[in-house]
Parts: structure tokens; sequence; C-alpha cells
């Protein structure tokens, strides 16, 4: 469960500008004040807007949806409205798929992969990430790159929101080949009460 | 007292030699491992199939289950048992597929590309369904997930990988069961069972390990959580900590009956060495018997207490001989007719072991008739020397050594009624088919097992279909030989292909995708694609896939399972999870395939113990007859000597039938034992009947009691294992001595008294 703990808390969006990327120093104090104004986020839902920029589309797509997050027990349900109504939900240590509103179970093990590697970026304990990611620091945000060399992702990349410091502002994942994905977080709301039908 | 000390350094040189030898064998037993293998326990008819199962991929799987009060908490602790049993190196990592796995799965379509793929392939290549398709993939590639499928769909737009996925759930037995996060999962969710391959030899060895790791385990487990595995691993565990067990116990139980026989009967310190002697011949036993076999098991060893019985019994005679009257040349010659006669037939009736093929059986034969012949010697050559200054004592004159306690018309009248109840006792005495039976399970295990079998479901209608061939590729090609000559489905033939076979479902594949079929397609799937906003060549990927199906590499099926199991004479067999039903019965036995059914291999196990029993019984009895007729120089006398055998088989069956005992297979050679004993009892009173009245003194009743309940005290504490096979061994014996004892004692006498 601890791994949960950071997860979506860099999720929490913010309506602030863009930070101007740099690349800077990590220090012990500056990781210590990430993992401190963060980990007093237990609940949060936010509405995101996503872009897709691949070579396989003829034009750049946009999507939105919203999202909960919920620490103790840890629960994530990530749902489209537009184009599509999809998503999935974890919760209980199960993987659900969303069909228009509509849970079904994540039956085959491919779905539940996927399920499992969003938690995985979507849960943002730096010490587990940092098994897997090199974590390096600029002024306003994070990158994180793939130790191993063969990966479907290049790497993550996430901005800190300047209006709310306990808020991200986007997350951009590069793929090999240049296809990226840019999710961009609006209205969150910090430690809401979250209706439990939410994850049933 | 040149005399004396010359006495004195013979006892004390026979001593020594004795002790040596024994130290040398006791010291030789320490190195020796008993093995349990079911291989030992069944006939040579069966051996075929059971060799296969355990050479079978199956018999290499091990359940880790973890049943707990709440769903999250069941599968916490099994992701921490996987974690425990692969860091301690006892199961293999499990195979997890990835998306490079679809990749390689889509790649080697056209190397399983059969004809009854065709209706499949034909149905995803309607407009209607590209559409689909193409909306699908195009609702996968911009959510988020669009990273991991992007590969795939563009090499697989049109989702084939449907057909390779359908030729696998052929495979997996279990496609019923709740599957989830890598567990096999109860419907509430609270039991969650690992099904793994073993990284370690199915051995105790590996057993005790498991059982270590699962008592370590257990300790750490949250309040009303359990954790157990199940497996072929499990069952020997359970089988070689019972007879382990059984061994001291039984050894304890038939010591101390035999110092309470010791005190009410013997009461000479002299006496003594009676129950030395097994202690001497059960090592020495055990120890020839592993150098013939090259291997002992410990239902053999937990044989050593009959034997043990059986030795003390020649040592009886002797001493109850020379102390009531050693010195009479006459008594001593009877004796050493009595006992050499007694050797014989029950020898004899070990041997007649030898007819079956049951390797336990032979096992026990030789550690018998070597126990017995190294008693005989010692009892007659040996003690006699220790024995030489036994003062006389007078025998009790208790009712129950009275030889003509009964009328010849009582008598009669006893044999009449033992005859009948012996009658109804088999006809209603419950015979125990259940392979099951030969085992030594505790409840814990049965429950524990009974919990499994309830999220797993009724898995007896299955079967095991081996078809073999000379070589790897040879099995293969039989296997679909097999599929294509019987029009029955074999998943491995589908999954598996042999080389050949793989050439032409290439070729299949060629031939389906002309260049007509191509551009059609590919105009379709643009079509749908710029539709959707998608590039004209996103799926060019696919085309060439398409297009290089002879170099396309083929994906290692392997890693699902491996059906190729390699057998003892070099050859292969692919293993095939059947139907147990009566055309792939039909058809393997035509094809010279082996089917291997739960209730199949039952009867097939009762059937051909059962002729072995009989061919045993009868051929124990035939040669008895001879024998003890030449003995005696009269059938007539052999048949009375065979009174106490018949009456002892009927007052058991009654007794099985009386007390409701659920007979397991294993009471079987009782029987020969039985016959051997029996006789020996009868040529007891027939040599007696011989004596003259001074000698019958010196020749009591007592020395027959006495010795019985001696090879009742080895015998019949076998009734206290908990190993099915030693229980009921234990049981016959314990029923059947007693009759034959009470048939020699009381029925015998009268029926000789007129015949003398």
């Amino acid at each position: 469960m601890k791994k949960y703990i950071l997860t979506v808390l860099f999720c929490v969006g913010g309506l602030g500008g863009f930070s101007q990327e740099a690349v800077s120093v990590s220090t012990p104090n500056h990781e210590q004040d990430i993992i401190a104004r963060f980990s007093a986020v237990n609940t949060l839902s936010s509405q995101f807007v996503q872009e897709k920029h691949m070579t396989l589309l003829a034009d750049p797509v946009i999507s939105k949806g919203k999202f909960s997050f919920s620490k103790n027990p840890a629960q994530i349900r990530w749902e489209y409205t537009e184009p599509f109504q999809n998503g999935f939900l974890l919760t209980n240590g199960k993987t659900f798929r969303l069909e228009k509103g509509i849970k079904k179970p994540a039956k085959h093990s491919f779905a539940r992969n996927i399920a499992a590697q969003m938690m995985m970026w979507l849960t943002f304990d730096l010490a587990e990430l940092s098994k897997t990611y090199n974590v390096v620091y600029f002024e306003g945000g994070v990158h994180f790159i793939p130790k191993e060399k063969i990966t479907v992702l290049e790497k993550i990349t996430v901005w800190f929101s300047t209006e709310n410091p306990q808020a991200l502002d986007r997350i951009r994942l590069d793929e090999p080949g240049g296809d990226y994905t840019v999710l961009i977080f609006q209205n969150p709301q910090i430690n809401p009460v979250l209706p439990k039908e939410q994850f049933q | 007292m040149k005399l004396m000390v010359t006495a004195h350094t013979k006892r004390l040189l026979l001593a020594v030699i004795i002790s040596a030898l024994v130290g040398s064998c006791v010291w030789g037993l320490f190195h020796i491992h008993p093995k349990e293998s079911i291989q030992g326990l069944i006939p040579a008819s069966l051996r075929e199939q059971v060799e296969l199962f355990e050479r079978s991929p199956l018999n290499r799987k091990v359940f880790a289950v973890v049943l707990a009060q709440d769903e999250e908490t069941a599968l916490e602790q099994a992701q921490l048992l996987q974690e425990e049993l692969l860091e301690r190196n006892l199961i293999k990592p499990g195979f997890v597929p990835t998306a490079d796995t679809a990749l390689a799965l889509v790649r080697s379509l056209p190397t399983h590309f059969s004809t009854t793929d065709m209706p499949l392939l034909q149905d995803k290549l309607t407009p209607q369904s590209i559409r689909k398709s193409m909306e699908d993939n195009y609702e996968k590639l911009i959510g988020l997930e669009s990273f991991l499928v992007k590969p795939l769909l563009q090499i697989d737009p049109l989702h084939l990988i449907e057909i390779m996925t359908r030729k696998l759930a052929l495979l997996n037995p279990h496609t019923a069961v709740r599957y989830e996060e890598g567990f096999l999962t109860s419907q509430d969710g609270k039991l969650r069972a690992g099904m793994y391959d073993l990284a370690t030899p199915a051995d105790f060895s590996s057993a005790q390990k498991m059982n270590q790791i699962f008592r370590d385990f257990s300790t750490q487990l949250p309040a009303g959580t359990e954790a157990f595995f199940l497996g072929g691993l499990r069952y020997t565990a359970e089988n070689v900590t019972a007879i382990r067990h059984d061994l001291w116990k039984i050894g304890a139980l038939a010591l101390l009956s035999l110092a309470i026989i010791f005190a009410v009967f013997l009461r000479n310190k002299l006496a003594l060495l009676i129950y030395v002697l097994p202690l001497i011949v059960t090592p020495v036993a055990a120890l020839i018997t592993y150098k013939i076999f090259g291997q002992i098991s410990g239902i053999t060893l937990g044989f050593g207490s009959v034997v043990a019985g059986l030795s003390v019994d020649y040592a009886v005679y002797v001493f109850y001989a020379m102390e009531q009257g050693g010195k009479k040349i006459g008594t001593r010659r009877h004796v050493t007719s009595h006992l050499w006669a007694a050797f014989l037939t029950s020898s004899l009736c070990f041997a007649a072991l030898f007819a079956s093929s049951i390797e336990i059986f032979r096992q026990i034969a030789v550690f018998a008739i070597a126990g017995l012949f190294l008693s005989l010697l010692l009892a007659l050559y040996v003690l006699p020397v220790y024995w030489q200054t036994l003062p006389c004592r007078p025998v009790q004159n208790k009712l129950i050594f009275k030889n003509h306690f009964l009328s010849k018309r009582g008598a009669w009248m006893w044999i009449g009624l033992l005859l009948l109840l012996g009658i109804w006792g088999v006809q209603h005495t419950h015979f125990s088919t259940d392979i099951q039976s030969l085992n030594a399970l505790s409840t814990v295990f049965k429950n524990q097992r009974q919990a499994l079998e309830q999220t797993l479901g009724n898995q007896t209608h299955q079967a095991l279909l081996f078809i073999k061939g000379n070589t790897q590729e040879d099995a293969l090609e039989h296997n679909e030989q097999f599929a294509r000559q019987f029009q029955l489905p074999l998943a491995t033939a589908e999954v598996f292909p042999s080389q050949h076979a793989a050439l032409q479902h290439k070729t299949a594949w060629h031939h389906f995708w002309t260049a007509e079929q191509i551009n059609t397609t590919r105009k379709q799937i643009t079509q749908e694609a710029v539709r959707l906003g998608l590039t004209p060549q996103a799926f060019e990927p696919f085309f060439e896939m398409i297009e290089n199906a002879a170099h396309q590499p083929a994906f290692d099926m392997t890693q699902f399972y491996d059906p190729l199991v390699p057998l003892a004479d070099g050859s292969w067999a692919v293993v095939n999870l059947v139907p147990d039903e009566k055309n792939f019965q039909a058809a393997a036995e035509k094809f010279g395939a082996i089917f291997i059914s739960g209730p199949v291999l039952q009867r097939t196990l009762l059937t051909s113990i059962k002729e072995q029993a009989v061919r045993v019984v009868w051929l124990a009895i035939l040669i008895n007859l001879i024998a003890v007729s030449l003995l005696f120089g009269s059938v007539r006398k052999a048949l009375v000597a065979f009174l106490p055998v018949l009456l002892a088989a009927c007052f058991t069956f009654a007794c099985f039938a009386l007390l409701k005992v659920e007979v397991n297979l294993f009471v079987l050679v009782f029987l020969p034992l039985l016959t051997g004993l029996g006789i020996d009892y009868g040529i007891f009173q027939l040599v007696r009947a011989q004596m003259g009245a001074n000698e019958q003194t010196a020749y009591t009743s007592q020395a027959l009691w006495v010795a019985a309940l001696s090879t009742l005290a080895g015998f019949g504490v076998l009734i206290f294992a908990s190993h099915g096979v030693l229980f009921i061994m234990g049981l016959s014996s314990f029923l059947g001595i007693s009759g034959a004892v009470l048939a020699a004692q009381f029925i015998l006498p009268p029926l000789l008294k007129e015949s003398k």
C-alpha cells in the first residue's frame, strides 16, 4: 500500500501557466519538500484533458475525462467522458474496465497488465519509482527516465502547479519515435470526501 | 573345569561374532533411506501408465494455497508466499505474458494456421467486422494505454490474435475457473491458489523443505489465515512422514508387548535371549533385501515387526523344549523337525509372493525368508548353547492350555459355524478399490484438498492421453495423426505442430493470402483508417507480416506448457488432457496410445491385484500341501494341518464384515502369510500328536500360545499404524493369527486324536 501513497498526489491539477523547464540539481531538501507537500493528500479528484500526438493519427486528438484517487484504501477511478466513455477502476486489489460507466471485469491478462502499468505511473512513491526510473529534477517539475533502454516510454515529465503546491499541472509521456501524450489537470480538489459509489 | 571354560569361551565367541554381524548391519542400515514410490505398490501391468504420469508435467505441479477471512488478505499473503517460494528456489518463476508476447503470438499465426481456423479468419475479413475492429483500435489508440497496445494494433488491426488465444485456451483445463492476479481464486475470493512448476525433484527432500517453509510462513500469517500446499509432493510428504512415525511407534509397542509376554510366561533371564533374536535378525534381513533390490521401502521395514514375531516363535519352541525336556533326545529331534518344517512352509508361502509383479511383495518375500532362515539357525544352533543349564519348571495347567477342551462333535460344529460365518463375511466385507486408500492421508490434508477441489471444480472427468514416438518430432507427428485419424480434438496438436505440419500451415496461410485478398483487405482497412482520422499507412506492419509469413519467427509455446516428456527408454510422449470419454479410450487402444483415467486405472488395478492375489494364494496352498504331505507322508494329515488356515480366514472375514472395516487391496498380502502361519500351528499339533506321552509333556501347548502371542506382539501392533497399508496388514494378521491359534489349540486335537 505504501507505494500508492504519493501516487496521484502529483496528478493534482493546477490552473497555473506552464513552468519554464530548466535543468536543476536535486537536493535532499528539495526532494523532502516534495514528499512533505504531497504526503498530506489522502483523497483527490480532478478533471483532465488529454492531448494525443501520434504519427498514426492524422491530427492530434483531444480527450476529456475525470479521475478520483483514494490513498487508503488504494483506489483509482480513471474515466474518459469524451469522445468515448471508457476507463478503468482499481479497487480492492482488482482491476475492472469501465464501459460507458459500467464496471466490467478485466478478465484478459493483457488488460490487467495495462491497468497495473497505469497504477505504477499514477502512484508516485519516489522510493518505488527510483527503482525503475532515474529521477531528474528541474525548476517546477521532475523527469522520470526509464533505467532500462528497452521500454515503451522514453521519458515521463511532470510539472507542479504554481498555484497549488499540492497539485500537478500536467504530465507528458514521451514514447520512442516521437509520439507523446500530454495530460493537463483542471479543477483539482484536494482531500474531498469521495462517495464510496465511485469505487464500487 | 576345562569343559566349563570351553563352554564359556564358546558362548563368548558366539556373542562376539553375532554382535559384530549385527553391528555392521545396523551401521549399514543407518546409511539406507527408505524409498517410497507408488511404482513399488502397483502391479507391473500398470507400471508404464504410472511412470508416464509421474513423468508428465502435471506431476511436477504444486499448488500453494492461502485461505483467509477476506479477499485482500488472501491475495496479499498468496503474493508473499509466491515470493518466498521463488526466493528459496522451490518453484520456477511463472510465465507472465507481456505486450511482446502478444506480438510474438501474432507472428506465430502462419505456423499454426490450420484449415479449422479458416472460418474464423473469413469472419474477421467481412466489411462489418473490419469496421468494428478499426473503431475498436481507434478507441484504444487515443486512450491512455495507447503506447502499450500500439505495436500490437499495428501488426494485428483485425484481432487475428484471437485465433491463437482460442487454441491456447484449449490447453488450459481450468478455463472455467476464476483466475485473477496470477492465482486460481474461489468465488468469494478468500482462497487463492498459485499453480507452480517445481524447481526441484519431486522427492521427500523437497517435500520436507516445502513443509518447513509452510510451517515458518504459517507462523507469520494473520489470525484466521491458513497456508498449505497440495500436489504430488504433498502425498510424498504425508506418506513418508506417516511411515517413519509408524516405524517408531510400532517398534516401541512391539517391544512393550513382548516384555509383557516375558513377564507373564517366561520369567527367566536366559529367556531374554528369545527377544534378542528379532534385534539380530531384522537389520540383517533388511540389509540383504536392500542389497538385492538396490532400495527398500518403509512398508517392507514395517514388515520387520512381522519377521520379529515369527523369529521369536522358533526360539520359544526351543526354549520350552529345552526347559521341559531338553535332555531327551527324542524331544530335541522332534523340535528340530518341527522347526525345519515350519520354516519350510512359511518360506514357501512367502516365496509364493514372487509370483506377484508388485515389487513391495517381492521385497517382503526376500526380507521374510532371509529373516526366518537366520532365526531358524540361531534358534536351533546358537541359543541352545546358552540354555544348556536351564532348570526344569512345571508348566501352567490352565484351561486355555488344555488340548481336549472340545469333543469331536463339538469341533465339527465349530468348523461348520466358522465356515458359514466366513461365507457371510466374504459376501459382506467392503473392499475399497480407491487408490487413495493406499496413501496415509491426514484429516487436515483431506480437508485442505477438499477446499481446493471446491475452487477448481470437479476435474475427475478429465483423463490423460499419452502419444508416443521415437523422437520429439515423431511424437508430435503421431499426435497430429491421432487427431486427424479419429477426428478428435487435441489442443496440443493445434498449439504444438510438428515441423511437417508447420510447413503445411505456412503453405495454407500463403494460399489464403493471395495478392487479390491482400489488396482487398488493404483497401478496406485504409478506408476505415482515413474515416476515423488515422493515417493511411498506420497498419502497414500487418501487411508486411502477411507477406513475409515464411520468415516469421516461431513463438516458443512451451513457455505456457510443455507437452513433451522424455521416457525411460529414450523415446518421447506428448501428454494430452482429454475428456474421460469412451471414444478417446477406444481410439487410444486402436492407435496404441496410452489412456489414463482415474476410474479406468482403479478398475485395472483391482483386476490386476485380484488376479495376482489368487495366483499367489493358490500357489502358496499348492506348494505347501505338497511339502506337508511329503513331510508327514500323508495327504490327509496335510489337509488337517491346513484346517487352522481355512478357519482363520473365515474368522477374519467374518470380523471384517461385523466390524465394517473398509478393506484395501493390501489385505491380499496377508492371505499367503496367514497360510504360512496357520500351517505352522497345524504342524505343531501334528508333530505333537506323533510324540510319545513323555515327549508331549515337554512340548507343551503353552509353547504354542507364547509363540502365537509373540507373533501377535509383532503383527498386532501394526493395528496402531496410521498408514492404511500397514494398518490393514496388522488387522488382518491379528485376526488371522488369533483364529489360527484358537483353531489349532481347540479344534485340531479332537480330530487328531481320532485320526491317531
